[in-house]
């Protein structure tokens, strides 16, 4: 893309298709797709296993109002890590037009993992500690894997920064 | 200039800044820089001009101990850009179907 550069105060007459182009080019660049750091699975991964430890720890030690403050933790730690990706790309997407159903896949992917984990764990007689950090684990891998596959679908991309 | 038509987008850098930035959340200044392919001073004044008319956020921060700047295109600037748009297409169209009933003539 390239705007034409002109003197910002002054007024141009620009054609109407050729405003219309520069318009559409830069919607695409906005849009275009830009891959996940490396480190971001694996980071969310770890703050997912840390989150079901944590809340399997909890509720094992009889201190369920321990698993708010893991919850608010978490919380803190995927905005950071969301933050993070973002000052590094430089650009704050809204949801990539082709991608949210993959995403929503990923989402509930994650979800019935951690809650298949959960229940294995429960179904080998494990207690609350084993089935929060099988459930976190399990969770972790099965969002580090999901966004594995996002950031190759993203570089099958036409147009991926 | 059809009434319509925002004199303030008339210009190629605004007009492309403010198209790159309803297309995105928020971006940062040497992204948006970066994409528009326009220089600093260039992105700076029509960023300034933007932020004026209400049309783009101006944010300053820091990442570690570097200064950053983001800019965010606000609701009033995307509903701006959308009618300017939908001018053009309507005068693209007007021209398009006067061409063709020229030509026929």
């Amino acid at each position: 893309m390239n705007a034409v550069e002109t003197n910002a105060a002054e007024p141009v007459d620009l054609p109407a298709a050729e405003a219309l182009r520069l318009a559409e080019r830069a919607t695409a660049a906005a849009q275009a797709p830009g891959r996940l750091p490396g480190w971001y699975g694996p980071a969310f991964a770890v703050a997912f296993a840390v989150y079901g430890i944590g809340v399997g720890q909890a509720i094992g030690a009889d201190a369920g109002w321990l698993s708010g403050v893991f919850g608010g933790l978490f919380a803190v730690m995927t905005g950071v890590l969301a933050r993070l990706a973002v000052n590094q790309g430089g650009i704050m997407h809204r949801l990539t037009p082709g991608l949210g159903r993959p995403v929503l896949l990923a989402v509930l992917g994650v979800i019935a993992a951690g809650l298949a984990g959960m229940l294995l764990a429960w179904l080998a007689g494990g207690g609350a500690r084993w089935m929060g950090a099988v459930a976190g684990v399990v969770a972790g891998a099965a969002f580090w894997a999901a966004t594995d596959r996002l950031d190759a679908r993203i570089r099958r991309m036409p147009a991926v920064r | 200039m059809p009434a319509a038509l925002d004199p303030l987008l008339q210009h190629p850098t605004r007009l492309t800044v403010l198209a790159f930035l309803s297309a995105c959340t928020e971006a940062e200044f040497g992204t948006v820089r970066d994409h528009c392919e326009v220089s600093d001073s260039a992105l700076s004044k029509a960023a300034a001009a933007l932020e004026e008319a209400g049309y783009v956020a101006v944010k300053k921060g820091y990442v570690g101990k570097r200064p950053r700047t983001w800019l965010a295109a606000t609701r009033s600037g995307r509903k701006a850009l959308a009618v300017h748009l939908a001018e053009l297409q309507r005068l693209v169209a007007a021209a398009e179907a006067a061409g063709a009933a020229q030509d026929r003539s």
